[in-house]
């Protein structure tokens, strides 16, 4: 989807959009599809600069999906939500990379968590 | 043959098929129970949670069902009681055909083996005998550094020889192969991690401003890359710090 066209979907469209991407990337990483996994990351970057740009920064939307089931899904909003509501996104990357029974969820969101807690996050 | 010794082989058999059944039975039992708590429930295409008393055209099996269900991230607005999919459900009959496919089937596998044992999971799977060493080494705890390296360079069912530092981008930046398969950077870790962990090196990461720690490690110290390697052990529940 060009940025053209992600410009013209509604905020809400825009989570849908994040979701769905969400989740394309859990089973590109699932079935060790790195290459495609890294596209869907592109694809996200896309999404979630869309709606930091618009005003009152909107990546607001995506704080919603905190409480998605899918835990791969609540680590992805929460790296995307660390800006704009910080407390509440560590929380769930330190809640996903602790609790969550999937062992590649929890790896991948290990690694974002303790860059945070080290404070080399890079600020978004 | 003696007389004896066949009729020993004969009982040890009717002895193993007795288990065999017993353990179907106990199987079909569970899964009963389970139908019985009413512990299907799935999201439709539109992102709603369906459970077994909705009345729609039957369940929409969306990917990550399965994964949310079996792994105990129930959805936290969905009033039914907790559970999922029943293995028959999960693992795939059939040996899925494609790139990918496998690692998910067995890494369902190794999540399940614990509740219906390995029996189990080979009872709905038979393909996945090949691969029971695997699908039993990837539920190994996390392990102190030197158990790890203690078994390298013996073949092991299950388990492979892992580089702490990364071979391919170590040698690409010049570090020497007696560096990079010296023991002290070799451990022997279960096999479907170091899939996970393989696969990990290449993917893009937040935290790493969008590169892969591949890319990030490029022109790293050995120290540095070592670190970051002992960390990744870690993080992927393989080293016990």
């Amino acid at each position: 989807m060009t940025t053209a066209r992600l410009a013209s979907l509604s905020e809400r469209a825009l989570k849908g959009r994040f979701l769905d991407l969400a989740i394309s990337q859990h089973r590109a990483v699932a079935e060790l599809d790195s290459k495609r996994a890294n596209e869907i990351y592109a694809l996200m970057e896309q999404v979630s600069q869309e709606l930091k740009a618009r005003p009152g920064d909107q990546r607001r939307e995506l704080i919603d999906l905190l409480s998605h089931p899918n835990a791969w899904v609540r680590f992805k909003a929460a790296v995307h939500t660390l800006g704009i509501a910080p407390v509440q996104a560590r929380a769930v990357l330190e809640e996903v990379s602790n609790q969550t029974a999937d062992p590649l969820c929890r790896a991948y969101a290990r690694g974002s968590y303790d860059a945070v807690v080290a404070g080399t996050f890079p600020q978004k | 043959m003696p007389f004896f010794t066949l009729e020993y082989e004969r009982a040890d058999l009717r002895a193993r098929l007795a288990a065999l059944a017993v353990e179907v039975k106990l199987l079909r039992w569970a899964h009963a129970l389970r139908r019985r708590r009413g512990v299907l429930w799935w999201k439709d295409k539109d992102g709603d949670v369906e459970g077994p008393g909705d009345t729609d055209d039957g369940p929409s099996r969306v990917w990550g069902q399965v994964q949310y269900a079996q792994s105990g991230d129930l959805p936290r607005d969905h009033n039914g009681p907790p559970g999922g999919p029943l293995p028959e459900e999960i693992l795939p009959v059939e040996k899925p055909v494609g790139p990918g496919k496998v690692a998910p089937a067995l890494r369902d596998a190794a999540s399940l083996s614990p509740e219906i044992g390995i029996v189990g999971v080979l009872l709905v799977a038979p393909w996945m005998a090949a691969y029971e060493a695997t699908i039993r080494s990837y539920n190994d705890p996390a392990k102190p550094l030197a158990e790890l390296q203690a078994d390298v360079g013996e073949p092991k069912a299950g388990y492979d020889d892992h580089h702490v530092v990364e071979k391919a981008s170590a040698k690409e930046d010049g570090f020497s192969n007696e560096m990079i398969d010296s023991r002290d950077n070799l451990v022997k870790i279960p096999r479907m991690k170091h899939w996970d962990i393989n696969r990990y090196y290449t993917t893009a990461q937040e935290e790493l401003g969008g590169v892969s720690p591949r890319e990030f490690l490029r022109g790293k110290t050995w120290q540095e890359r070592y670190d970051f390697g002992i960390n990744t052990l870690s993080r992927f529940g393989v080293l016990n710090p």
